[in-house]
C-alpha cells in the first residue's frame, strides 16, 4: 500500500506528517470532549498543564492582547514541530517504509515558514486595519525600505533553513555514527538529539511568536 | 574537479561551523554568568540565549545549505 | 539549488494543509475548551475567595457588635449595682437616722421622767422632812424648849433640807 502511495509522488515524509495530524487530533478530540471543572482524569490534568505552560510562555513574548489572539498558531506550531521531530527518533525511522521525520525534508519546514509568513503579514493588516501595515517597512528611515523588504524575506528562509538543518543534521551525523559503530556510538547523539528537537521546536515557534507579536503591536506606533 | 568541489564543501561548512561555535560559546558563557549573579531571571536569560544561539546557528546551517548541494554533485 | 534541496511543491502544500487543519482542530477542542476552563476555574477560585471575605467581614462586623452590647450590659450592671448600693445607704443612713432620733426621744423621755421622780422624791423628802420635824418639835418640846428656839430650828432644818440636795 505504501508502495502505491509512493508510486503516486506521495513521499515518505507526507506519509508520517499526515499519520501525526490525525494522531495529535485524536488526542485533542478525546481529551477536549469531556472538560471537567475539577478534573479527575489524567489526560486532562497533563492537557492542562501543558497549555497552560505554553500560554504563559507565550504570552511573556507576545504581550497579552496578541497571546489571547494568535496563541492557537504558534502553539500549533510548538506541538507539531515537537512530535515530528521526535517521530525521526523512532526505531527505523527512514528506513521503514512511510516512516520519517518530516521536519528532515526540506518542504515540510519551508511549509510551515510560509504559513508563518503570511500569517505574520494577516495579522499586520488585520490588526492595522488596511495596508497601512506595510508603512512599518518605511519606519524609521524611508531609505532602509530594501533592506526592510529584504528581511521579511529571510525571515521565513531562515526558519525553513534552521529547522531542517539542524533536524538534517542531526539524523545525518546518528546515520554515519550507525555505519561506523553501530551499537552504542549513535546514542549519545540520539540524547542530543531529544534536546535538539525540543530546542530547535521551541525556537521557531518562538520566532513565530515574535514575528506575529511585533505585528500585531506595529499597529500602534504607525 | 571533483577534488574541487570536495574540498569547496569540506571549507564551506567548516568556516561556517567555526565562527557561530565561538559565538556560541561566548553567548553561553556570558547567560550562564547572567543566570548564576541573577537566578531570579533566570527564565528570561533562558529564553533569550535560546533564541540567540538560533540566530547563530543559523549561520551554520547557510554553510551546511551550500554544501549539501556541492557534496551531491560528487 | 532548488533540485538539489529537494524543495517541492506538492509536499510544501501537503505540509501547509496539515498544518491548517492541525490548528483548526486543535483551537476547536483543545486551545478554547480548556482555556476558557481554566479561565473559569480562576474566576471561580476569586469569587470563592470574595466570597469568604465577604463572610469574614460579617462575622467580624456581628463580633463587634456583640462586643459592644456586652460592654453595653457590664455598664448597665454596674450602674444599677452602683443605684442599689445607693439606695441601701441611703435606707440605711435613715434607718440609723431613725433609732437616733428614737433613742435620743427615748433618752428625753427617760431624763423627764427621772426629773419628775426626782421632783416627786424631793416632796416626798419635804414632807417626811416636815414630819421628822414635827416628829423633832415632839422632842423638843417634851425638852421643853422655848418657842422662838422651837421656830429657829424649824426653819433651820427646812431651809436646809429645800437648799441642798442632801438626797444626791
Amino acid at each position: 500500500m505504501i508502495e502505491k502511495l509512493h508510486s503516486i509522488g506521495i513521499s515518505n515524509a507526507m506519509i508520517t506528517s499526515t499519520v501525526i495530524t490525525l494522531i495529535l487530533c485524536a488526542v485533542a478530540v478525546i481529551g477536549g470532549r469531556r472538560i471537567e471543572s475539577v478534573p479527575s482524569s489524567k489526560l486532562q490534568n497533563a492537557l492542562e498543564a501543558g497549555i497552560e505552560k505554553l500560554y504563559r510562555f507565550f504570552e511573556d513574548i507576545m504581550g497579552e492582547y496578541a497571546c489571547r489572539r494568535y496563541f492557537p498558531v504558534v502553539a500549533t506550531l510548538f506541538i507539531y514541530i515537537l512530535v515530528c521531530n521526535y517521530s525521526g527518533l523512532l526505531p527505523m525511522a527512514g528506513h521503514f517504509p512511510g516512516l520519517a521525520a518530516p521536519t528532515s525534508s526540506i518542504n515540510f519546514p519551508m511549509g510551515l515558514a510560509v504559513v508563518v509568513f503570511f500569517a505574520t503579514q494577516i495579522v499586520g493588516i488585520r490588526e492595522s486595519h488596511g495596508p497601512r501595515f506595510f508603512k512599518h517597512l518605511f519606519q524609521p528611515f524611508a531609505f532602509l525600505f530594501p533592506i526592510m523588504l529584504v528581511e521579511q524575506f529571510v525571515r521565513p528562509l531562515s526558519l525553513t533553513l534552521r529547522l531542517y538543518g539542524n533536524v538534517f543534521g542531526e539524523e545525518a551525523v546518528v546515520s554515519s555514527f550507525f555505519d561506523m559503530v553501530p551499537l552504542g556510538l549513535p546514542l549519545p547523539m540520539q540524547a542530543l538529539s531529544i534536546l535538539m528537537g525540543f530546542v530547535q521546536a521551541l525556537v521557531f515557534s518562538l520566532l513565530a511568536a515574535i514575528y506575529i507579536g511585533e505585528a500585531a503591536h506595529t499597529a500602534e506606533h504607525l | 574537479m571533483t577534488t574541487t568541489i570536495a574540498i569547496a564543501a569540506a571549507i564551506a561548512i567548516g568556516l561556517s561551523t567555526i565562527a557561530p561555535a565561538i559565538g556560541q560559546g561566548l553567548a553561553a558563557s556570558k547567560a550562564l554568568e547572567g543566570m548564576a549573579r541573577q537566578p531570579e531571571v533566570a527564565g528570561e536569560i533562558r529564553t533569550t540565549m535560546i533564541l540567540a544561539l538560533a540566530f547563530m546557528e543559523a549561520l551554520t546551517i547557510y554553510g551546511l545549505v551550500v554544501a549539501i548541494p556541492l557534496v551531491n554533485k560528487l | 539549488m532548488v533540485e538539489a534541496l529537494g524543495i517541492d511543491i506538492k509536499e510544501m502544500l501537503f505540509a501547509v494543509a496539515n498544518f491548517l487543519i492541525l490548528i483548526a482542530v486543535l483551537t476547536k477542542f483543545l486551545y478554547k475548551p480548556f482555556l476558557a476552563n481554566l479561565e473559569n476555574r480562576k474566576q471561580s477560585i476569586q469569587d470563592a475567595f470574595d466570597n469568604a471575605e465577604a463572610v469574614n467581614k460579617r462575622a467580624d462586623e456581628k463580633m463587634s457588635a456583640y462586643n459592644k452590647r456586652i460592654a453595653n450590659v457590664e455598664q448597665e450592671a454596674r450602674e444599677i449595682l452602683k443605684d442599689a448600693k445607693m439606695k441601701a445607704d441611703r435606707q440605711a443612713s435613715q434607718i440609723v437616722d431613725e433609732a437616733n432620733e428614737k433613742a435620743s426621744l427615748m433618752l428625753q423621755k427617760a431624763e423627764a421622767e427621772i426629773e419628775r421622780q426626782k421632783i416627786l422624791a424631793v416632796e416626798e423628802a419635804k414632807e417626811q422632812i416636815a414630819m421628822l420635824a414635827v416628829m423633832a418639835a415632839e422632842k423638843i418640846i417634851e425638852k421643853e424648849l422655848d418657842a422662838s428656839g422651837q421656830t429657829q430650828l424649824i426653819d433651820n432644818i427646812l431651809k436646809e433640807a429645800g437648799a441642798s440636795g442632801w438626797q444626791n
